[in-house]
């Protein structure tokens, strides 16, 4: 059965949407139904995102991205770790 | 009755005498209309039950996961309702926390304080040793009083455990994102990048989820 997802990616959070018998119900992970919009890389190589991403940011900003919405569409290259 | 051994559809045949032929075939005209009608309700029947029990069978199944369903629900429920208990008691615990940190800093100042007093010259005199043994008598009221909230900390800390809740560990450990938020970092050169030197908030735990996250001071040596 097809689902229909509606994905509100914003600068600081998003979320993520589903329709379910004509109703629309916002997702929660971890109790939480804004997710940070923050991507990460673990100390040990692991892809990391939303609040654990945003809790190493302090310590850890060359490994982890935020406010990646300003910088889509452009031609600017953003590194996360030694990826790019 | 028929005998053994004897093939039930024929026992008609076997007991009608052969001369009563004209008779013998209306008789097998209706007994044979009557097993075609008896077989097409049974053939009936047979559908009307197996799409009855696949409407059982669907009725169970629809039934389970709802009750799955509100089990879950439930136990979420619950979970929820802890943690807006557990996340009040916090503001609680954290006020009990930074008061009894205080007084004891305070209580530390006032005995150092004293102890450069008693090497003083005043306190030769009759009107300075009754200040310096209401000054002593002030630190014994107040150390009562922290002792009170020492022990009124513990009280909602046990509260909080017998409800499932579980502190964070934290200093001298490896930092996590998993459990620990980063708001600050250290250079300290004896100890290993990552390690956690000091917690700005206490981070706590219900049944394996976090209800807050640890915050954190971490080495970090550039």
């Amino acid at each position: 059965m097809n689902k229909t997802v509606g994905i509100d990616l914003g600068t600081t959070n998003s979320l993520v949407a589903i329709v379910e018998q004509g109703r629309p119900r916002v997702l929660s992970r971890r109790d939480e139904r804004l997710v940070p919009s923050v991507v990460g890389l673990s100390e040990d190589g692991r892809i990391i995102v939303g609040q654990t991403a945003l809790n190493q940011f302090v310590l850890a900003p060359e490994r982890t991205v935020r406010s990646i919405k300003r910088k889509m569409g452009t031609e600017e290259t953003v590194a996360l770790g030694d990826r790019t | 009755m028929s005998s053994p051994g004897v093939d039930p559809l024929n026992v008609l045949e076997i007991d009608e005498p052969d001369t009563d032929t004209e008779q013998k075939t209306p008789g097998l005209e209706v007994l044979s209309q009557e097993v075609r009608r008896v077989g097409r309700e049974l053939f009936r029947v047979s559908r009307t039950s197996e799409r009855n029990q696949q409407i059982c069978e669907e009725a169970i199944a629809q039934l389970s996961n709802a009750l799955a369903q509100v089990s879950e629900h439930s136990a979420e429920a619950v979970f929820q309702a802890k943690a807006a208990l557990c996340q009040d008691l916090f503001a609680v615990v954290d006020s009990l926390e930074a008061s009894c940190d205080t007084a004891k800093n305070l209580l530390k100042q006032l005995d150092g304080k004293r102890a450069q007093l008693d090497r003083g010259f005043l306190f030769q005199f009759s009107k300075a040793r009754q200040l310096r043994a209401d000054w002593v008598e002030c630190v014994k009221v107040m150390s009562q009083w922290l002792e009170g909230q020492q022990l009124l900390y513990q009280r909602v800390m046990t509260v909080l455990q017998s409800a499932g809740v579980r502190s964070i560990e934290t200093l001298s450990r490896p930092f996590d994102p998993a459990f620990h938020r980063a708001v600050s970092t250290e250079p300290r050169r004896d100890l290993v990048a990552g390690t956690i030197v000091d917690e700005e908030l206490k981070g706590y735990m219900l049944d394996g989820r976090i209800l807050r996250f640890a915050e954190v001071v971490v080495v970090k040596n550039e």
